[in-house]
């Protein structure tokens, strides 16, 4: 005899946990292993006998003369007394879901399950639109579930999955229960710490078969947070190692550029020298833009979360919508993801609650009776894009106005373009809806959009035709790290400015500037009167002049406008991004440095601070 | 540092946890230890970017392999009087730590001396001034031969509330 009993009835016990009856190849393994077990010394007769039965039940479902989960169970009880079997006889410790304690659930086991709960939903939604093919899908990964939890001895969580399994064969678990399925699951995993499961209590086994509607919406929108510690990519590495890296790779660019800069060998340095460092130059690039690419995720999940999230509000609301999602393979910097999950939520939630109509509605207005959501993500020109269009009734400008004068945003007489009036539903505590919901009508949900894409130095825009829809497009920078920047010198000093925020550039001259007061001066552009803040007085320089400098006209996140009195414009190109260090992190007028090719560092300028700042001191020193 | 200036012996121990190395450098006249255990590294001086609304002693941040870190110039820091960097100035860096918090910065001086073994019996505490000279950050005095060195708790010398505090408006 080749294998011992022992080891040949463990394997059993973990084949039948994961087999399937369209493998033939595991049934045979099984079918032999079992005639071993039949000839081996020592075995009482009952074994025999029972093992005997098995054999000839396995050759029939080989033959497809009969179904897999009809002989299932008695398998499983065959397993069961082989193993009690083995243990009272070797008083060893085996595989068996009624004696063993369960074992440490690792993070591999975590992150597999993790992602079979993820596929179960989104085949679920699948077959809720009707393929065939999620059906057998489904099929699949409830056995593997229920394989994995078999092989750490959680006897009561395969159990339930067991009983859902079953259940969905026979036409009595709905996708609701399998939604259900996983939400517990979910949470429990959530819950799971010292590498041990929570417990399954009764209450949970029966609240997956339990179908009346309870509120589920809110469940997942409370785990938001937390999700990130479960996402896993092929290779776990430490932030802080990847950070590291990628920090010393910058150091190394710039330590290339500055070799390369160097005048000396500029003037120097014979051209197959030259030739060389190029060579160095492109390769060094080609490991910077590698190691930023390490920090991409896609937003699968996300968009696989606001599938869930569509489904469950339709449901609530009793609107039919259909969410068609295209670019979920879109990649976005991981720190950036978890900013980005708020505004579309927020988004998709308005859309559902105020933009999308009752069917009735719709079908008067002659439009489909299913409404339509879609969310779209690409990358374009450095760019991350993430649109969200429904074909609802659009954002009323008239109530939006109404509500603005009100609240004092604006005065009755101006006079706004539809873009303007739409800028202000990001406003904090805006709304237009006169009740509030639990899902929305509070005003917070724009202004969330607002700052969180702001704070990726993105910009939203919303396009919306009254009667046929709202198109919200998000957009911000690929990589937080690297900033498109205009070089100016102001003095001696340069600084960097980033082209985002600029409108445009002007020189200036005594025809079109003018004074107030004879201090605070001002641009004219077009019909309006811009005013200027003079960078090297505003740092402290009172003796710059102004004549013969550049206005760089810049819009802050307000939409004020005015214009920087620079000497110079150098150059524009792109930066990455240095923290000033501990402590200088909360400086005014200063978001950040940026090493230059000569290896000097060069000051970011905040633009929203020095408006608000620069304008104020302005201000002061007229009066 | 809690001394005990009336106890004796308190001073001892003091004086005790106070003995090591000392990296010494020059500053105007004066000769000052820096713990050695606090110094990363000494290097040349450099163009320093300024920031602007910073304390005049904050000279601005300079590029240290990569990394952007704020400089202190420490001659304005005392309130000695200013003077042109010389082909000796050079800057400490420094790891200071603040409310469990490490920074890295530097601290620009006229001159680096050597380090010093300096040991118990030759640290003294700080004589007191009353109120015209606050010695707070200083640790105690180092007695080498016939030279005393300024030891200097350089984790107070930059505290951070002062280091950062920014100018107001008005000063501008």
């Amino acid at each position: 005899m080749i294998d011992s009993i022992e080891i040949i009835v463990e394997r059993i016990s973990e084949a039948l946990l994961l087999v399937d009856d369209s493998d033939n190849k595991t049934l045979t393994d099984i079918k032999n292993d079992l005639i071993l077990i039949k000839k081996s010394e020592n075995v009482s007769n009952e074994i025999i006998s029972e093992t005997d039965s098995a054999i000839k039940l396995l050759e029939k479902v080989i033959d497809k003369n009969l179904q897999f989960d009809s002989c299932y169970e008695q398998l499983c009880d065959l397993a069961n007394t082989l193993n009690e079997f083995v243990c009272n006889k070797s008083q060893n410790k085996f595989i068996s879901d009624t004696v063993n304690e369960p074992e440490a659930i690792t993070d591999e086991f975590i992150s597999s399950l993790y992602s079979s709960i993820e596929k179960l939903e989104t085949k679920v939604l699948e077959m809720e639109n009707g393929s065939d093919e999620a059906y057998d899908s489904i099929r699949r990964i409830l056995h593997t579930m229920k394989g994995e939890f078999g092989i750490l001895n959680l006897a009561v969580y395969s159990k339930l999955i067991h009983e859902v399994e079953s259940g969905f064969d026979n036409n009595t678990v709905l996708p609701d229960n399998l939604i259900k399925l996983k939400d517990l699951i979910y949470t429990k995993l959530m819950k799971c710490s010292d590498n041990k499961m929570p417990p399954l209590t009764k209450d949970d086994f029966d609240s997956v078969f339990d179908i009346e509607e309870d509120n589920n919406i809110e469940s997942t929108q409370t785990s938001v947070s937390k999700k990130d510690n479960i996402i896993k990519g092929s290779i776990n590495v430490p932030v802080q190692r990847l950070d590291n890296l990628i920090n010393l790779i910058g150091e190394a660019v710039i330590a290339q550029s500055m070799i390369t800069d160097d005048p000396f060998i500029r003037n120097n340095a014979s051209p197959s020298l030259l030739n060389k460092f190029a060579h160095a130059d492109l390769a060094m690039r080609q490991i910077q833009e590698m190691s930023m690419a390490l920090r991409m995720v896609s937003l699968k999940t996300l968009f696989h979360k606001m599938a869930r999230l569509v489904r469950d509000m339709s449901k609530k609301a009793s609107i039919k919508i259909s969410l068609n999602m295209s670019g979920e393979e879109t990649e976005i910097d991981k720190s950036a993801f978890a900013k980005i999950e708020d505004p579309v939520l927020h988004i998709i939630r308005n859309s559902i609650d105020h933009g999308v109509e009752s069917q009735s509605e719709r079908l008067k207005m002659g439009k489909q009776p299913c409404a339509n959501i879609v969310l779209k993500a690409y990358q374009k020109a450095g760019n991350v894009y993430i649109e969200i269009t429904d074909d609802g009734r659009g954002l009323d400008q008239e109530a939006i106005l109404k509500k603005a004068i009100e609240m004092n945003y604006c005065k009755p007489d101006e006079k706004l373009t539809d873009q303007d009036i739409f800028k202000f539903i990001f406003y904090p505590g805006f709304s237009t809806a006169e009740k509030i919901t639990d899902i929305s009508g509070r005003g917070i949900g724009m202004n969330i959009v607002k700052k969180n894409i702001e704070s990726l130095r993105g910009a939203v825009e919303i396009k919306s035709k009254q009667g046929s829809g709202t198109s919200i497009v998000m957009h911000f920078p690929l990589t937080l790290a690297i900033i498109d920047g205009m070089i100016v010198r102001v003095k001696s000093n340069l600084y960097i400015i980033p082209t985002l925020s600029i409108v445009k550039t002007k020189s200036l001259c005594s025809e079109n500037t003018n004074t107030v007061l004879r201090k605070g001066e001002m641009i004219s552009e077009h019909d309006t009167f811009i005013p200027l803040v003079c960078l090297g007085k505003l740092f402290g320089d009172e003796n710059t002049d102004m004549v013969n400098s550049v206005a760089v006209i810049v819009e802050d996140n307000m939409g004020r406008k005015a214009g920087l009195v620079v000497n110079e414009i150098l150059d524009k190109r792109q930066f990455v991004i240095k923290s000033l260090g501990n402590g200088f992190e909360n400086m005014p007028f200063v978001s950040g440095g940026a090493i230059l090719s000569d290896g000097m560092v060069s000051l970011i300028l905040d633009v929203n601070s020095i408006l608000a700042d620069g304008l104020k001191i302005k201000l002061e020193t007229v009066v | 540092m809690a001394e005990k200036k009336d106890n004796g012996t308190a001073v001892v121990s003091v004086a005790e946890k106070l003995a090591g190395k000392y990296l010494t450098f020059k500053l105007a006249d004066e000769e000052y230890g820096l713990e050695i255990l606090k110094v990363q590294e000494i290097i040349q001086m450099q163009a320093v970017t300024k920031v602007p609304r910073t304390p005049d002693y904050v000279r601005g941040v300079i590029n240290l392999r990569g990394k952007v870190i704020p400089v202190v110039d420490l001659r304005i820091k005392f309130r000695f009087s200013e003077c042109e960097d010389t082909e000796k100035t050079c800057i400490i860096v420094v790891q200071v730590t603040n409310d469990a918090n490490m920074i890295i910065m530097g601290i620009i001086i006229d001159e680096v001396k050597e380090v010093l073994d300096i040991d118990a019996d030759n640290i003294e505490e700080t004589p007191s001034f009353g109120a015209s000279i606050d010695t707070e950050f200083i640790l105690g005095m180092g007695k080498i031969e016939n030279s005393v060195k300024i030891l200097l708790d350089i984790d107070r010398v930059l505290s951070n509330d002062e280091l950062f505090a920014l100018k107001e408006t008005s000063e501008i």
